[in-house]
Parts: structure tokens; C-alpha cells; sequence
């Protein structure tokens, strides 16, 4: 399948648009969540986490799903294939497992923000959550960096399958 | 005649320049060349081309020598001979097995945190259910 000119230019624009966005989004997430952790203001706490959770909701979910969809597209529409170049499938195995990490976090992430809104929450609840967070978060922006450095540089690298196409 | 002169430009298996002219002395028809690029094996016939190519000399080559020649041309392994069957047709990239590796341990440590009761999988079960709904908790905004 070969998409139009017009077409392919207009799927890569939005697959970039996505997959910038998306980072974007996960790096506040991240400054969210770690200002949730350390700061000592109880209300900048809870702004933090209600912050986080309307982010991650609204934002994060969505572009990640639209990059997703739309790097598949774009791939499958051009001469790369989404298995003929190991640069590709490499992209492929970071970004679906991180979409799947990213929609089962929605629950934890909304039960911290639910519960940083109540009355009795304190500064040392649920600080174990709240450091997973952070680290989910970093662990999944080094990904989202290194399928963007893998979308820059194209590392050369045939698989099987695209050699034999 | 027409025949061919084959440069070595120092590195090994490697012939860089080709050049077409009158020689006196005759080819040996004994020679065979291996092109690197159609996986044709030119025995003993003067043929002339301006890309760079690979041989085998005499069809004395080693392993290593096959070895050290798809080293220096890995995107032409798909023209290799298939037949020697020591090198894989489909090779891995270094950066593929560096990637590949680093996930690996990556999943290792996600799943021994998870294991380790660290993961989402107590906060399910354990931490979750120690608090109110988050629901019930809007109520009490100040």
C-alpha cells in the first residue's frame, strides 16, 4: 500500500504533531508529579496531582493513541514498512507497549489525584505511588527520546522480512 | 587483447580500480572472481565495471576471508552466496542486539520490582482500598 503524495505528507504531519505533543505532555506529567512528591505546600501538592490527572486524561492518553495510529498509517503507506526496517520495528515495540503501560497507569493516576484532594491527605501519603509515578513517567520519556532519535537518524538495518520483500 | 587489471588499494578482499587496457599477458583461466554484487562468479573472463568489487581469489577463500568480506559490504549480504551457508542472509544489526539487550534487562528490573511487591499490583489491592473512592473524595474539597 502506497499512500498519495498529499496524503503520506499530511499523515507525517500529524504523526509529528502526535509524537512531539506526546512527549511534550509526558514532560509535564513529569515536572506534575515530582513538584506533587517534594513540595511542602500542601495546596501545590493537590493542585499538582488534580493537574495531573486532567494532563493525563486529556492530553497524554489522546496523543499518544493519535501517534500510535498515525505512525502506523504513515509507515504502512510509505516504501519503510512497519517491518521491513529495524528502525521501525524497533519504534513499534517501544511505542505499543508504552501506549498499553500508559492506559493501565489511568486508574493509579486517578486515585492519587482523587486522593489528594481530600481533607486528610498529607504530605506522606501514598508515597510510594507517588514515586512510581515519577519514575513511569521518566522511564517512559526515555522511550518516547529514543523512538524520536530513532525516527531522526534511521539506523540502517534490514529484517528479514524486508529483505525479502 | 582486452583485459583487466586489478588494483589492491591495501585493504583486504577489497578492489578499487579497474581499468580496461591492452595487456601481453594472458588471463589465467583458472582465475575466479567473485563480483560482490550478482553473486556471479566470473571464471577466467575479462569483464569491466567502475563499481567497486569483492573477490575471492582462485576460490582459495577462507572463511575468514568471507567473514572479513561481509564486513566490509553488510548492506550487500543479500547478493552474497547463499550457498557457503556459515553467514546468515539476514543479518542483525549491532544496534538492534545493543537495543535488544537493554530492553531485556529493562523488563528484568520491571518485572523484579513488580515481583517485589514495589509495582502497581499491591497499590490494586493494598494501598487502594485503605482510602475512600476518589470519587467520595470531591466532596471534601476545601
Amino acid at each position: 500500500m502506497t499512500l498519495t503524495t498529499d496524503f503520506r505528507k499530511f499523515a507525517l504531519t500529524l504523526h509529528v504533531i502526535a509524537s512531539v505533543g506526546w512527549v511534550g505532555a509526558v514532560a509535564v506529567f513529569l515536572a506534575l508529579a515530582i513538584v506533587g512528591l517534594v513540595s511542602t505546600d500542601i495546596d501545590h501538592m493537590r493542585a499538582s496531582y488534580v493537574a495531573m490527572d486532567l494532563t493525563y486524561g486529556s492530553v497524554v492518553i489522546p496523543l499518544g493513541l493519535a501517534s500510535l495510529v498515525t505512525g502506523v498509517i504513515s509507515s504502512l503507506g510509505t516504501e519503510w514498512g512497519l517491518f521491513r526496517h529495524y528502525w521501525a520495528l524497533v519504534k513499534l515495540l517501544l511505542t505499543v507497549p508504552a501506549v498499553i503501560l500508559m492506559l493501565m497507569h489511568t486508574r493509579p493516576v486517578g486515585y492519587v489525584a482523587g486522593a489528594a484532594v481530600a481533607a486528610a491527605f498529607s504530605s506522606s501519603e501514598l508515597s510510594g505511588l507517588r514515586i512510581q509515578l515519577i519514575v513511569y513517567a521518566c522511564l517512559a520519556l526515555l522511550v518516547l527520546l529514543v523512538a524520536t532519535a530513532l525516527s531522526t537518524y534511521k539506523p540502517r538495518g534490514r529484517t528479514p522480512y524486508g529483505w525479502r520483500k | 587483447m582486452l583485459c583487466v587489471v586489478l588494483f589492491d588499494c591495501g585493504r583486504r578482499g577489497d578492489l578499487s580500480i579497474f581499468l580496461p587496457f591492452l595487456s601481453p599477458f594472458p588471463i589465467r583461466s583458472t582465475s575466479l572472481f567473485y563480483t560482490g554484487h550478482r553473486g556471479r562468479h566470473c571464471a577466467g573472463k575479462p569483464f569491466w565495471t567502475l563499481r567497486q568489487l569483492s573477490y575471492m581469489s582462485s576460490g582459495f577463500s577462507t572463511p575468514r576471508d568471507r567473514e572479513a568480506d561481509l564486513r566490509l559490504h553488510p548492506n550487500r549480504t543479500h547478493d552474497a552466496d547463499v550457498s557457503h551457508g556459515r553467514a546468515s542472509p539476514y543479518p542483525t544489526p549491532r544496534w538492534v542486539k545493543v537495543f535488544g539487550v537493554l530492553a531485556f534487562i529493562v523488563i528484568v528490573i520491571f518485572a523484579a520490582l513488580h515481583l517485589a511487591g514495589g509495582g502497581m499490583g499491591h497499590m490494586a489491592h493494598g494501598d487502594m482500598n485503605a482510602h475512600a473512592p476518589p470519587a467520595e473524595h470531591d466532596q471534601h474539597r476545601p
